[in-house]
């Protein structure tokens, strides 16, 4: 699944005649609490680890791609969690091969903005190291400049010869650069830049600035750049501290795209405003506010803000190494935010036909009038998200294995796919998603899969049936099986399969049933 | 290292071969007619015949045993338009029924399958269904089926229903396609044409009288403000101003037969509204035959294109298409 022009897998993929239904809200708080108990028990497996891990072992032997993470994203490894399936993408080194030193892989040079420590051992002062390989960037005067490429061939079964209403392309068969990412960066003793561009041809060719970071940095010592900072204060813009996914740099998440919920509730990653992120040891945290608007949004305000009221987003989490060979990091998020309801222009009076009688021509009595119209004012809406997540990493013979869970519980969040908007609907909607992906490096060259994430965009839809008023559902479910091979810091070739089952489409009785638009995507990504 | 290979050899091949064997899904963007809010099958309309013309048979009483059906269907007019949208189809069927289906009889590959609606207590609780259908612009004219029926849990399919109705002529000929006891229009000149621009036609007839979007009848001044019913007349200025209207149609239309002489025919790009070229053509009719059989003839078809930088607002004469003799 990809970040789509084509939402949903429906609508997105929706097709030319969607269906109707209607929403009814109904309170309820078991997601909630489950949230509460997955969070906690997050909390507690990471401290009981962290716990039993002596403290020599953390640096013992640190795979590449995870120690590159720690070390290797000083621009924001402060916020917990996503550990980088970049060491899975880029397999680790075999057992032979003397450990690589601290952010020194491919993982390091994008680790996301707001990427995991290796471990929590961080903690230790380790020795100053290069931040980047000479493979994966080139630093003049002390700026680093990576960047990398994914290009793309994609089908989807429900592709056609057709244009939308309004001239989109149904078909989705196609060739197409998906990222073409140039990061610039610079650490001082107290202070950071970090500069992305990326291009694509999703919408065709475009260019955009993807993050641009203004940080003030407080280090345990100030000349120790690759430090995880105590405090870590940013203006700019930057991802959403909020769950894994949404951190995970896109370089080293070894699945094409996030899951479907993930791109519903932030359609992208970075959005404007301030955040305070930092680390202690295994502790990680992030607070921000924000526009509430990130880039992407089909709400009509992307990259701006159409209300003075910020969202507020936290996180809190572990990263740890607990014993040799494993780590263990997770965090629990939470989103408290408004959202816009855009009121409407005033309209001039308007003179209609209405073919009454079809019959293609003016009969008296079909010319009415609309009358002008006074514009209705703008709303806003409360919204919010709680979420959690935990990834174990464990290496062995074969390489590293990385189990990874979210899942995410939210209110009037979905801003990419089924737009929620209780002004207009008059009830909140309540949405909920969760991920399961597992992958597995094989040796150093090979890379398998598998993923499995449900979106539920709204818990309380109803549907007619039989002159009845039915509960239904509109939950959109993906398996994704992955293969790939790896040149390690070079290059990867992925081929990833969903299966998408959603409730877009009718069978011969009329009742949602799984729409026809399953998807595959072979990708070669390279980095220099 | 060489089972890792092969597995994900393997792997990667048979997840093409899956990937490459799934067939697209059918939209029904290009059928005959398409149902908004309905989805579309591909095949036959399932059900069994209606029966032939006769006395109307009493329909029992709908019971559980009993497959559903449709019991009326209701439309405002059965004359469809090439093109027509949103034309709204009603009607009642019996209560175990889960969904609707329609299609032309002759025309198309599927069926389309809407949602029964709710009860209707004035029809002894039968349930009530609408379809809401776009009609393509490709349609043959004359006269056509279309097929209903009904569909209930178990996918049990009634008894079709059917609906007649008619697709008038592409170009004005005063219904006479749907009820040939109207006679035709005695001549006409068409212009049609592919792309959303403001393309005119233009006709200068014998008299010297230039016949466009802003001066639509061939009457002469002398006519004292009224148009006489021998007068040629222009039935529309499509997409005028780049309004688009999709129309992409304009006729000259003379109800009884023209004036002798030659016609100069243009055609005359106004504006190309952010269009590069523009393919159209031009044709004239003219009735033939007596009585019921009296009909619109092609008697010259002509088709060309005009790029964008060949807009001229009305500056410049159009492009010549030809001269036709009216005898």
């Amino acid at each position: 699944m990809r970040d789509s022009p084509q939402l949903p897998p429906g609508r997105r993929t929706c097709p030319a005649y969607p269906r109707s239904s209607v929403s009814i809200r109904t309170r309820g708080s078991q997601g909630r609490t489950l949230g509460a108990v997955f969070a906690v028990v997050v909390l507690i497996a990471a401290r009981l680890a962290v716990a039993q891990t002596p403290p020599e072992e953390a640096d013992a032997e640190i795979p590449a791609a995870p120690a590159s993470s720690t070390s290797a994203a000083p621009s924001s490894s402060s916020i917990p969690a996503p550990r980088p399936a970049a060491s899975s993408a880029g397999p680790s080194s075999p057992p032979a091969k003397p450990p690589s030193p601290p952010g020194i892989s491919s993982a390091s040079s994008v680790a996301p903005a707001l990427a995991p420590a290796a471990s929590a051992s961080s903690a230790e002062p380790v020795p100053a190291a290069p931040r980047l390989t000479p493979e994966a960037a080139r630093t003049v005067a002390g700026v680093t400049v990576t960047g990398y490429i994914q290009a793309q061939y994609e089908s989807h079964q429900d592709s056609e010869d057709q244009l939308r209403q309004g001239g989109t392309t149904y078909n989705l068969d196609r060739f197409l650069v998906r990222r073409a990412r140039l990061r610039i960066e610079k650490e001082w003793d107290w202070t950071s830049l970090l500069l992305e561009f990326d291009g694509n041809t999703v919408r065709g060719a475009s260019a955009r600035v993807q993050k641009a970071e203004a940080s003030l940095v407080w280090r345990p010592d100030p000349s120790r750049t690759s430090d995880i900072p105590y405090a870590r204060l940013t203006f700019g813009l930057f991802d959403v501290p909020f769950g894994h996914e949404l951190v995970e740099s896109p370089r080293v998440r070894p699945f094409m795209e996030r899951s479907q919920a993930s791109r519903a509730f932030f359609p992208a990653e970075p959005d404007l405003g301030v955040r305070l992120s930092g680390g202690l040891g295994f502790f990680r945290y992030a607070m921000a506010i924000m526009n509430g608007e990130p880039l992407d949004v089909k709400t009509g305000f992307p990259g701006t803000d159409p209300n003075s009221s910020k969202d507020l987003v936290a996180r809190f989490g572990v990263d740890t190494k607990p014993v040799e060979n494993v780590t263990v990091a997770g965090g629990v998020s939470a989103l408290k935010g408004t959202g816009f309801h855009a009121g409407t222009d005033a309209t001039k009076n308007a003179i209609v036909w209405r073919d009454l009688n079809e019959n293609g021509a003016i009969d008296p009595g079909e010319m009415t009038s609309n009358p002008a119209t006074a514009a209705t004012p703008s709303q806003n809406f409360g919204r919010w998200a709680v979420g959690a997540d935990v990834e174990v990493g464990v290496k062995t013979s074969l390489g590293w294995s990385r189990l990874m869970g979210e899942i995410v519980m939210a209110n009037n969040l979905d801003r990419g796919l089924f737009i929620a908007d209780p002004i207009q609907t008059g009830l909140d909607v309540r949405e909920l998603g969760y991920v399961i992906r597992l992958h597995q490096e094989f040796l150093r060259y090979g890379l398998v899969g598998f993923r499995m994430d449900l979106y539920d965009p709204n818990a309380d839809v109803f549907e007619k049936r039989a002159g009845k008023l039915l509960p239904s559902t509109q939950r959109i479910r993906a398996f994704s099986p992955l293969v790939g091979f790896v040149l390690p810091d070079k290059a990867k070739l992925l081929f990833q399969y969903d299966i998408i089952q959603d409730y877009l489409a009718r069978d011969e009785r009329g009742v949602p049933t799984d729409m026809k638009n399953n998807q595959w995507t072979l990708r070669l990504q390279v980095e220099p | 290292m060489k089972p890792a290979w092969m597995i994900c050899v393997y792997a990667l091949a048979a997840l093409a071969v899956q990937a490459c064997s799934t067939r697209p899904a059918p939209s029904g963007l290009t059928e005959p007619i398409r149902v908004r809010d309905g989805q579309f099958v591909v095949g036959d309309a399932p059900g069994a015949l209606p029966p032939e013309a006769g006395p109307s048979p009493v329909i029992p009483d709908a019971s559980p045993a009993e497959p559903p059906r449709i019991t009326t269907v209701d439309s405002l007019n059965n004359l469809i338009y090439p093109g027509e949208s949103g034309k709204k189809l009603t009607g009642h069927a019996t209560g175990t029924s889960w969904a609707v289906g329609l299609r032309f009889r002759d025309l198309g590959t599927g069926y389309w399958i809407v949602p029964i609606g709710v009860p209707d207590p004035q029809t002894q609780n039968e349930l009530t269904w609408d379809a809401v259908c776009d009609f393509a612009r490709d349609i043959p004219p004359g006269f056509h089926e279309l097929v209903f029926f009904a569909i209930d849990e178990q996918e049990r399919v009634g008894e079709q229903r059917s609906l007649p109705v008619c697709i008038p002529l592409g170009i004005p000929d005063n219904l006479h396609a749907c009820d040939p006891r109207i006679a035709p229009p005695a001549a006409v000149i068409s212009l049609t044409w592919d792309t959303n621009v403001d393309l005119d036609l233009q006709v200068v007839t014998p008299d010297g009288k230039l016949v466009d979007g802003k001066h639509p009848s061939t009457a002469l001044i002398g006519d004292a403000g009224t148009v006489p019913s021998s007068a040629g007349v222009l039935d529309r200025d499509s997409n005028a101003g780049c309004v688009i209207d999709s129309m992409r149609q304009e006729d000259l239309v003379w109800q009884t037969y023209p004036p002798s002489g030659r016609y100069t025919i243009r055609v005359n790009l106004f504006d190309s509204c952010k269009q590069a070229s523009v393919r159209f053509t031009v044709g004239v009719y003219t009735a033939e035959g007596e009585g019921d059989k009296r009909h619109l003839g092609e008697r010259f078809r002509r088709s060309g294109e005009v790029l964008d930088f060949q807009a001229a607002g009305t500056s410049q004469p159009g492009l010549f298409i030809t001269e036709f003799v009216f005898f």
